[in-house]
C-alpha cells in the first residue's frame, strides 16, 4: 500500500495529502485551483542521532 | 480456422511472447511454446484419453458450468484440434502417477517428458491483439453473485443458452434446473463505476443484453424480461432498431440500477430493490433469475506485453494508440500496431475493421524497402559521452543501448525524437537534431534579450500545448500577450540548463507545458518532465529564488480555453515578481558549464609530456 505524501500547489499554495510514492506517479492537479504545478514535499529527515541542534 | 490453414500464416497457439528485440522491419521475437504433453501432429482427437482420466475440473470455456478432465480440448473450435494435458491438474508426470491416458492412446501421442520450447522468429512488424478479460463481479457484494445461485453473469448466460453449452441450449436456472420465467438483467456491472476503478463504458454490454432479450423472446415467448439500466447506448448501425424490437417483445426497461438483491429461501427467487429514476420511486421486483451484464477490463497480460513492446497505456489501462483520430491503429513504438479490445472496448464489427486497418498498415511497411523517419532523432557524440548510462533509462522507446564502460548508442529507427535523453545528459554528449541545446538556448536568449521582465517564457510541447495555443488562436480566444513560446517536440526535451538560463537572463516566470499523462505522444516521457521540474523547484529554493516562478501545466491540443486561462494566470503571476527578485535570480542562477569527461592519459603519453616539459 502506498504511503500518503504531502503536495503543495505552486500556483495557489494549497497543501494537501494524497497516496502515492512519487510526484510523477500520476497526473496531479490542485484540488483547489486545478493547476498542474504540484510539488511533492519530501518529508524532512530527523536530525542524526547524537547530534544536538545548534542553540542560539 | 482459416488462419490455421493459410499457407502464409504460422499459427502458434498455446504460446506466449517471451522476449522482443530490434526495431521496425527487424524485430526478433522469442516465443515460448508451452508444453502440451500431447503430440498434436499424432493426436486424432478420438477422446479415449479423456474417458479414462480420473481428474475432474471445472471447464473454463463453459464458465465452470460443466466439467472437463485433466486431458481435454480447450474448446470445440480449438486449433490445432488436439488434446492437451494440463500438468497443473494431472496427478503427476515425475514420477508418472496415473498414466492411463498414455495406456489407451493408440497413436502414442502422449509425451510426459514434453517441455516448454523457445522458438525465435524474425518479423518486420507486430500486431498486438491480445483481447480482453471479463470483469469478475464477486467484489460487488450487493448483487449477491457469490451468495445466490440464481445470480449469474452474462457470460454464463451465453453458455446456458448456447446449443453447444452445458445444457444443450436448454435455459435453466442453476438452483433447481427449472426454466426461469422472470429474468432480470442488471447493466453496467463493472462499467462506468469509478468506485471500483472502472469509470469507462464497456461498449458492448447494452447491445449484448438487448440481443439476449431477443433470444429469450424467440426461444421462450412467455418469459418476462426486465432490464435495469442507467443509459442504453445503442449507437451502432441498426442497433436502435434492435432496441425497439426488444421493447416490442415486452421487455421492460427500468431506468435505475438495483441497490440490493435478496433471496427468498423457500423459492430461491430473487427480490430486487431498485429506484426507478423515471418514475421517481422505489420499486421491488421478484425474479426467478438475475443476469449481471458484466463489463470488460484490460487483459491481465497487458502490462507484460506493454513492457515487451514499449507500448503506452491510457488511464483506463488499455493500450494507447499513437493518435486517437489520425493514427488509430499505430502505437508510439514504430512498426507495432493494435487491433481489437486491447486498445479499448469495442464490438466485433469495430474489431474486424481495426484488424483490417492494422494489417494494411503493417503490409505497407513490409512492402517497402526502407522506412522514412523524421530527422529529429538523437545523436550521441562518443568523445563527449561519459559512459554513465543515465540516458538509457529515460528513453521510453528503449532506443538507447548502453553497456557498462562503453559509450551509449542510439538506434535511429527506434528513436522517436522526444529529446528526453538530451535533456538528461549533463555532458552535452547527446544532440537532438533540429532541437539542439544550442538552438533552444539561443531562443531563450533572443526572447529575453530586451525587457525580459515583461515576458513569460513558455516551453510548449509540439503535440499538445503548442497545438492548444493554436486552438486558442483559431477560436479567437483572447489572452495575455506577454507570453513567448519555445516549441519542443516533448516537454521532456526541456533541460534544467534551459530553465536556469531563462532565469539567469531575467525571465520573471517560466512555464513548462506538455501533454496530459494519457496523451503523451512519447509513451511516458512527460514523467521525466515532472522529475526535472521537481528537481528545479528544489534548486531554485536552495538558490533563494521563489520556486513558484517556475510553473508546470498539462494542456491538450483541444484545450484552447485552458491554454488562454493558463497564459492569463502566468501573466498575473508575472506581475507579482519584482525587479529585485529578477535581479537576485539573475545573480544566483549563473549557468554552470557542461561537465567534461576526464580522459585517462595513457602512461606512455604522460611520460613523453613530462620529458617535453623537462627539456623546455
Amino acid at each position: 500500500m502506498s504511503a500518503v505524501q504531502t503536495f503543495r500547489c505552486m500556483m495557489c499554495g494549497y497543501e494537501y495529502e494524497e497516496p502515492g510514492e512519487k510526484a510523477e506517479d500520476k497526473e496531479r492537479s490542485c484540488p483547489k485551483c486545478r493547476s498542474n504545478s504540484i510539488r511533492h514535499l519530501k518529508p524532512k529527515r530527523p536530525p542524526a542521532a547524537g547530534k544536538e541542534p545548534a542553540h542560539a | 480456422m482459416d488462419a490455421g490453414r493459410h499457407p502464409n500464416i504460422e499459427l502458434m497457439t498455446f504460446s506466449e511472447v517471451a522476449e522482443v528485440s530490434g526495431y521496425v522491419g527487424n524485430f526478433t521475437v522469442k516465443i515460448r511454446k508451452k508444453a502440451r504433453y500431447v503430440d498434436h501432429t499424432a493426436c486424432n482427437a478420438c477422446g479415449e484419453c479423456a474417458k479414462v482420466c480420473p481428474v475432474v475440473r471445472p471447464d473454463e470455456f463453459q464458465t465452470g458450468l460443466s466439467s472437463r478432465r485433466a486431458i481435454y480440448i480447450p474448446f470445440p473450435q480449438a486449433v490445432p484440434c488436439s488434446y492437451i494435458l494440463n500438468m497443473d491438474d494431472c496427478l503427476g508426470n515425475n514420477p508418472i502417477a496415473c498414466g492411463k491416458c498414455a495406456e489407451v492412446c493408440e497413436k502414442k501421442a502422449i509425451n510426459y517428458d514434453d517441455r516448454d520450447e523457445i522458438v525465435t522468429r524474425e518479423v518486420g512488424t507486430v500486431i498486438v491483439a491480445i483481447g480482453l478479460d471479463v470483469y469478475d463481479p464477486t467484489e460487488m457484494d450487493e448483487y449477491g453473485y457469490t451468495r445466490f445461485d440464481n445470480v449469474i453473469t452474462s457470460m454464463e448466460f451465453e453458455r446456458l443458452i448456447c446449443a453447444a453449452g452445458p445444457t444443450q441450449g436448454h435455459f435453466v436456472r442453476p438452483s433447481d434446473k427449472e426454466r426461469p420465467k422472470r429474468i432480470g438483467f442488471i447493466q453496467c456491472v463493472g462499467s462506468r463505476n469509478p468506485k471500483i476503478g472502472r469509470p469507462y463504458c464497456s461498449n458492448i454490454c447494452c447491445m449484448n443484453t438487448i440481443k439476449d432479450t431477443l433470444l429469450l423472446a424467440d426461444h421462450y415467448p412467455d418469459t418476462e424480461n426486465v432490464v435495469f439500466y442507467q443509459d442504453i447506448r445503442a449507437f451502432g448501425k441498426s442497433f436502435e432498431d434492435m432496441f425497439q424490437r426488444s421493447k416490442q417483445t415486452g421487455t421492460r426497461y427500468i431506468r435505475g440500477l438495483p441497490g440490493d438483491i435478496e433471496e427468498d429461501p423457500a423459492t430461491r427467487n430473487l427480490v430486487v430493490t431498485v429506484e426507478n429514476t423515471t418514475r421517481g420511486r422505489l420499486e421491488r421486483y421478484e425474479l426467478d433469475m438475475v443476469v449481471l451484464s458484466v463489463g470488460v477490463q484490460p487483459p491481465k497480460d497487458l502490462a507484460k506485453i506493454s513492457g515487451l513492446f514499449t507500448l503506452s497505456k491510457t488511464s483506463d489501462g488499455f493500450f494507447a494508440e499513437a493518435h486517437p483520430k489520425l493514427k488509430p491503429v499505430d502505437t508510439a513504438a514504430r512498426g507495432v500496431f493494435l487491433a481489437g479490445f486491447c486498445e479499448g472496448p469495442k464490438d466485433i464489427k469495430e474489431s474486424v475493421a481495426q484488424a483490417g486497418a492494422a494489417a494494411s498498415r503493417a503490409g505497407a511497411i513490409l512492402n517497402s524497402d526502407s522506412i522514412r523517419i523524421a530527422a529529429i532523432t538523437s545523436v550521441i557524440d562518443e568523445a563527449l559521452c561519459s559512459k554513465c548510462g543515465l540516458c538509457a533509462p529515460v528513453c521510453p522507446f528503449g532506443a538507447i543501448h548502453w553497456t557498462k564502460g562503453q559509450a551509449a548508442t542510439v538506434v535511429p529507427a527506434l528513436c522517436a525524437g522526444c529529446g528526453s535523453c538530451g535533456a538528461s545528459c549533463q555532458y552535452g554528449a547527446i544532440t537532438m537534431r533540429h532541437f539542439t541545446d544550442a538552438q533552444l538556448i539561443a531562443q531563450v536568449r533572443a526572447i529575453l534579450a530586451e525587457k525580459p521582465e515583461d515576458k513569460v517564457l513558455v516551453f510548449a510541447c509540439n503535440w499538445c500545448s503548442y497545438a492548444g495555443g493554436d486552438m486558442a488562436g483559431i477560436s479567437r480566444i483572447t489572452y495575455s500577450t506577454t507570453n513567448r513560446l519555445i516549441r519542443t517536440m516533448c516537454s521532456a526535451r526541456v533541460s534544467e540548463e534551459m530553465v536556469l538560463e531563462a532565469f539567469h537572463r531575467g525571465a520573471p516566470v517560466v512555464l513548462v507545458s506538455g501533454c496530459h499523462y494519457a496523451d503523451c505522444h512519447y509513451i511516458n516521457a512527460n514523467r521525466q518532465t515532472v522529475k526535472r521540474v521537481q528537481h528545479l523547484w528544489d534548486t531554485l529554493e536552495k538558490a533563494g529564488v521563489r520556486p513558484e516562478r517556475l510553473q508546470l501545466e498539462w494542456i491538450s491540443a483541444a484545450e484552447g480555453q485552458k491554454f488562454a486561462a493558463v497564459m492569463n494566470r502566468m501573466e498575473k503571476l508575472r506581475q507579482t515578481v519584482t525587479l529585485e527578485e529578477i535581479a537576485q535570480g539573475r545573480e544566483a542562477l549563473k549557468p554552470k558549464p557542461k561537465k567534461v569527461v576526464k580522459q585517462k592519459v595513457p602512461a606512455a603519453t604522460a611520460e613523453a609530456a613530462s620529458a617535453r616539459e623537462a627539456s623546455v
